[in-house]
């Protein structure tokens, strides 16, 4: 998966590509967006969930609100953090659709690589996430993602990029209480 | 707050690569000498790390065909909603434009009754077979059951359905056809205003057909190849 997954001039293209009369163009069009955003929307939509059933509802959704609205989109903002933007959106809809409550008898985990113990880590940051608001959730799960600049989180969130700092830094020392709490090696 | 939380803030920027060439040498020479900040700042390592590392291990846990399946289906949803307002609107024009042909006499096979029944035992099914789809919808997704099935059992009717309604509605065009070239009833010697509907219904027959057989049922065929 590129860093990057489009740059401005590639992003334009696509737009029109987008608002293109021929529906296989536009189709083709929305293929090459899903294809760059796939993982990203997944694994944005699993840290806000907290759930794959509802990481994969919400991600359908949001393919979905893309590929209604890509051809009315107009580039105001870069197109990922407009489909970022629908992301928190739309997985905070699912999860407010289907409040589930996170495992809580969990063993403590342990830095190894099995694969069973990765899946306990991954419940561990799950449910840690789940404690935390929804704004110090989004807040860490954007910077999880690789090559989203904190200029692009500000935007998504519609908040000045010294906010986007402070709440990081409130939600990560949240986050690591909860996931100390929890039996969580932190030092490794 | 402690006096360490501007280096703590710090420690964030610098992983993001958001500090500057300053804060960045400020912030080395600070956890040289404070041991709370190094061990914040293997907290944030490991917390980042980790969390990336859940994203990835339960991203790569879709199954990517399933998700692009699930999207196509929705996708195609959209257009029933369209597609069964303009099939009832169409009924009831059809209905309306035989109950008028059949006032001019050009309906050698049947009567206004029989065609009404036709219509309405045929709406009744679309219905029935809707609301069928619509609870067994509902039944998956209340239960977290997984919704492929329903949805492939659902294409199957509609296959069916199409199927059958592409050949009835082709071999009635052929049997107007073929009763107009014999001459027992026909509108053609009568071209008023008054034997339109009869044109009409003769092109709404063949265009069902035609959009049955060469659009509707490929469309449907290639939606449950892809829910299988």
């Amino acid at each position: 998966m590129p860093t990057v997954p489009f740059d401005a001039i590639h992003e334009s293209a696509l737009l029109v590509r987008a608002r293109d009369k021929s529906a296989r163009e536009r189709e083709a069009a929305f293929n090459e967006v899903f294809e760059a955003f796939r993982g990203k929307v997944l694994s944005l939509s699993i840290h806000l969930t907290g759930n794959a059933t509802d990481a994969e509802d919400a991600a359908q959704e949001v393919f979905l609100v893309v590929f209604r609205d890509l051809p009315r989109f107009r580039g105001e903002s870069r197109l990922s953090t407009w489909i970022y933007r629908i992301t928190v959106r739309v997985a905070f809809r699912v999860k407010a659709k289907h409040p589930r409550t996170a495992p809580l008898d969990l063993e403590p985990a342990v830095d190894t690589p099995d694969p069973a113990l990765q899946r306990e880590r991954s419940r561990q940051i799950a449910l840690a996430l789940d404690r935390l608001s929804a704004d110090h959730r989004t807040v860490l799960a954007l910077f999880s993602l690789d090559g989203l600049s904190h200029r692009e989180i500000a935007e998504t969130l519609g908040i000045p990029e010294g906010t986007v700092w402070s709440r990081l830094h409130l939600a990560r020392k949240k986050l690591t209480a909860e996931l100390k709490a929890l039996g969580f090696d932190m030092a490794t | 707050m402690n006096g360490c939380e501007g280096f703590e803030i710090a420690i964030e920027m610098t992983l993001h690569g958001a500090a500057d060439r300053e804060a960045s040498e400020r912030l080395d020479a600070h956890l040289a000498t404070c041991e709370a900040c190094r061990h914040f700042e293997m907290e944030v390592k490991t917390c980042e790390k980790t969390m990336k590392e859940s994203g990835c291990m339960l991203e790569g846990a879709f199954d990517e065909a399933r998700l692009r399946t699930s999207i196509r289906r929705a996708m195609n949803q959209h257009w029933r909603a369209p597609l069964v307002f303009a099939a009832a609107l169409s009924s009831i024009l059809a209905i309306f434009a035989i109950a008028f042909w059949l006032e001019n006499g050009h309906v050698a096979y049947s009567n206004l009754r029989s065609m009404i029944l036709l219509f309405a035992a045929v709406s009744a099914l679309v219905l029935l077979r809707s609301i069928q789809t619509v609870l067994g919808l509902w039944w998956s997704q209340r239960h977290k059951e997984n919704l492929l099935p329903v949805l492939r059992r659902d294409v199957t009717r509609r296959i069916r359905a199409t199927l059958f309604a592409s050949l009835v509605m082709g071999a009635l065009a052929l049997f107007h056809l073929a009763l107009w070239l014999v001459g027992s009833s026909t509108p053609v010697g009568d071209l008023t205003w008054k034997a339109i509907p009869a044109f009409l219904f003769l092109g709404g027959l063949i265009g069902g057909a035609f959009y049955g057989f060469r659009v509707a049922l490929p469309r449907l065929r290639r939606e449950r190849a892809e829910l299988a």
